[in-house]
């Protein structure tokens, strides 16, 4: 706590994940493939800090999204954290809420990864069950990388300007 | 944080840190009240019965297209009550940057350096060195009369080299600098390490 920044010159590594396009298609495919199998409602992938990859799905508006991934993120890790404290975590746990009218699923999709999943209550719960487990080893095996070379333009010319003029452009 | 190459996506995560009542969500009921809606998300509050945060607040900010890349920025608060601690370490992991914010009220003091000291202690415990991890501290409730001088919370905080603002969260004051400053941050070391 004594170090100011500049005192040590240790680099800090956070943990990234860089998604390919390649594997972002995966991913899209995976999605689908569950949804129209299922069938679903809709469908969202996003990571373990609530960033949406992907969704599919009605009676959703676009822009919910980022607070609804943002909530199944907080969701899980309060889940995951409740089962840990209470001694029964286990890995590859599902989060089933069972309703009336439909039931929604979630469930951790390797290290980085939250897939959710809602389905009317007429389709099977342990087929649907089945489809989302299934999935979601699917996408835990992926392995996103953490390591990807390249700024995406960070450093190019001109972005922190850019980079500040879009800061301060928010304030209406 | 995450990147989609795909989208061109960079998304980044922002938590508001500090002691209960130092004005964490009122900073984001500044920002969502300040921005065009066109360039943020609703907000959210998951809240106790009494008004406080019970989880966290969320708020997604979007710049647009900067040199064809779109950066999305999540803001995050963590509960400030004292037994809300692992909630807070669940909010905290995965920040790509920090706003602390410190409470100038004058009995605010001793909770101003045990939340300093309980978020360095979880940024450790991810892993992360916390003196190069992005930082910034607000030092809200400048307004208040009998509020304490920010550089002498700042010294017994031992805050270091981090960049300091001056804040009345509640009139705006501070809040936008504050947001500027740890974007900022958070795109400088992002630059570091992937260059």
């Amino acid at each position: 706590m004594n170090e100011s920044p500049e005192q040590n010159p240790t680099q800090v590594m956070q943990k990234r994940v860089f998604v390919t396009p390649s594997q972002q298609s995966t991913i899209e495919k995976i999605a689908l493939s569950l949804k129209a199998k299922t069938p679903a409602r809709f469908i969202l992938v996003a990571d373990r800090n609530g960033h949406v990859l992907v969704f599919s799905g009605d009676g959703m508006q676009d822009a919910g999204l980022a607070e609804l991934a943002a909530l199944l993120a907080g969701d899980l890790a309060a889940s995951q954290e409740i089962a840990r404290l209470t001694g029964a975590f286990q890995q590859k746990q599902l989060i089933l809420r069972e309703g009336e009218k439909q039931n929604t699923f979630l469930c951790e999709a390797g290290g980085d990864l939250v897939l959710f999943m809602q389905s009317d209550s007429e389709v099977p719960l342990g087929w649907a069950r089945l489809l989302v487990l299934e999935a979601g080893s699917q996408l835990a095996s992926m392995h996103l990388s953490s390591d990807e070379d390249g700024t995406m333009g960070f450093s190019s010319d001109g972005f922190k300007q850019n980079l500040d003029d879009a800061i301060d452009g928010l304030w209406s | 944080m995450l990147i989609n190459w795909k989208l061109r996506e960079l998304n980044l995560k922002v938590v508001y840190y500090g002691p209960a009542f130092s004005g964490k969500t009122t900073n984001l009921i500044q920002i969502h009240s300040k921005v065009d809606e066109q360039k943020r998300s609703e907000l959210i509050s998951l809240k106790t019965q009494e008004d406080r945060t019970l989880y966290f607040d969320f708020l997604q900010l979007e710049l647009g297209k900067i040199n064809g890349l779109t950066p999305k920025i999540h803001l995050y608060t963590v509960p400030g009550q004292a037994n809300y601690e692992s909630s807070r370490r669940l909010v905290l992991h995965g920040a790509d940057g920090v706003v602390f914010v410190a409470d100038l009220s004058e009995d605010s003091l001793a909770a101003n350096i045990k939340a300093w000291k309980n978020m360095h202690n979880h940024l450790v415990s991810f892993g992360i060195v916390p003196a190069r991890f992005p930082m910034v501290v607000q030092f809200n409730k400048r307004d208040l009369p009998k509020a304490l001088p920010y550089d002498r919370v700042a010294d017994q905080m031992q805050v270091n080299g981090r960049p300091k603002f001056p804040a009345a969260a509640i009139q705006g004051e501070g809040v936008q600098e504050t947001l500027k400053a740890i974007i900022q941050a958070v795109m400088q070391n992002i630059t570091r390490q992937i260059a």
